[in-house]
């Protein structure tokens, strides 16, 4: 940990209330933008920041000042974003299909994303562009790939965070470079990623 | 474009896990295989781009909400504000019930018969201690007789108290009462590491 977030941990712990708000403040864009990208909901994303801060606030004084702030902060984050992911409802949406050579019909169901049109409103086209590959890739790779490439985390404190074994965070990495080059080849075609 | 055999070294490399001479066999490497090479820049541009993705920070309106529910002065200030209004809330609604209460007509002969029970329970109290005093003075030099006399003196008077507690209205406000008083003292107790994470346990990761 650095030498700023252990003093400011050490002050949050005297009861500087200071300190609260520059820990908050120095983390809170990079804790929503990991969260905002997993559940895809501000609001929702909003709610998992503050539960996120509240649980490192409570947990802050058995705190090991050994160990990476970040990675323990985001470790919470992705905990509460996955956990969020895997109860949040499907919401149905209907449709008819019918199988070759059958007269059956069947309907199947598919995951409304939550998305409003304003919640992908970026800076410019080559933002959108990011923003769309990140979103293209399945949450489990979605996950590591923030974690390494936007928070900078090692692979040893990813595996940390999300409980994996080391070789299963590589080999999601590796894999998420991969279906990130298929896309954006697609998209340099033209085509949807 | 073709696929390199030496593929999967390229991942090493990107992770830094390359060391050595295998580090530099697969620079030499990447210098003469064309394939590799332009992973390498399409993996290199990628990284560039998932980095330089903006933060969405909402800004001082969540640092405010977050501060609400993490600073301790901020925490117990919402705790009294959410008291404040309950305590006043329950004292208008008990005022006003009180005071409809009052007003019956029945009310002013209900309350002078219970006053009249008062005033004679007050009576018999005082007969009951003046005896009991009495009584223990005289048997003084009795010993253990005197605890008998208490005892013995003492007993209608717990037996009241039994029969207080066994109204549902009396046992319940005092039940009420020890809930209350048990779940202030559980928010006031220090947090410890268990519990503080324990929401988090249930998180599975299991898939991810």
């Amino acid at each position: 940990m650095s030498g700023v977030e252990a003093g400011l941990v050490r002050r949050c712990l005297a009861g500087d209330e200071k300190a609260y708000r520059e820990l908050v403040e120095m983390y809170q864009g990079q804790v929503h933008s990991v969260v905002f990208r997993m559940v895809r909901s501000r609001e929702d994303a909003q709610d998992l920041t503050q539960e996120t801060f509240v649980r490192m606030f409570r947990a802050l004084d058995r705190y090991d000042l050994q160990r990476p702030f970040a990675a323990w902060l985001f470790t919470i984050a992705s905990r509460l974003a996955i956990d969020h992911i895997r109860r949040r409802k499907v919401t149905p949406i209907s449709l008819t299909q019918r199988e070759a050579g059958s007269d059956d019909e069947y309907e199947i169901e598919i995951e409304d994303s939550g998305l409003k049109p304003d919640e992908f409103t970026t800076r410019n086209e080559e933002e959108r562009r990011t923003e769309s590959l990140i979103q293209s890739l399945p949450p489990h790779y979605r996950i590591v790939v923030i974690l390494r490439h936007q928070q900078d985390l090692s692979y040893e404190e990813i595996a940390e965070s999300l409980h994996l074994p080391l070789g299963t965070v590589k080999a999601r990495i590796h894999r998420a470079r991969e279906l990130l080059k298929t896309k954006i080849e697609r998209m340099e075609r033209g085509e949807s990623p | 474009m073709t696929h390199c055999p030496h593929h999967d070294q390229l991942h090493e490399w990107l992770d830094g896990a390359l060391e050595g001479t295998e580090a530099e066999r697969f620079a030499i490497h990447l210098e003469s295989c064309e394939a590799c090479a332009a992973d390498l820049a399409v993996y290199t541009r990628l990284e560039a781009l998932v980095a330089s993705a903006r933060v969405i920070d909402p800004g001082p309106a969540l640092t405010e909400r977050i501060l609400d529910h993490v600073v301790p002065s901020r925490v117990r200030r919402r705790f009294v504000m959410v008291a404040g209004w309950a305590y006043t809330l329950a004292t208008a609604a008990s005022t006003f019930a009180f005071f409809s209460w009052v007003t019956r007509p029945s009310t002013p002969m209900w309350v002078a018969d219970r006053l009249g029970q008062l005033y004679l329970a007050m009576i018999k109290a005082g007969l009951l201690t003046l005896h009991t005093l009495v009584t223990a003075t005289l048997r003084f030099g009795d010993g253990w007789g005197l605890l008998d006399t208490f005892a013995g003196r003492l007993a209608p008077l717990a037996h009241a108290v039994a029969v207080t507690l066994a109204q549902p209205v009396f046992a319940g406000t005092v039940l009420a009462a020890m809930a209350s008083t048990v779940a202030v003292l559980r928010w006031m107790r220090p947090r410890g590491v268990a519990d503080a994470r324990g929401g988090m346990e249930h998180v599975d990761l299991l898939g991810f």
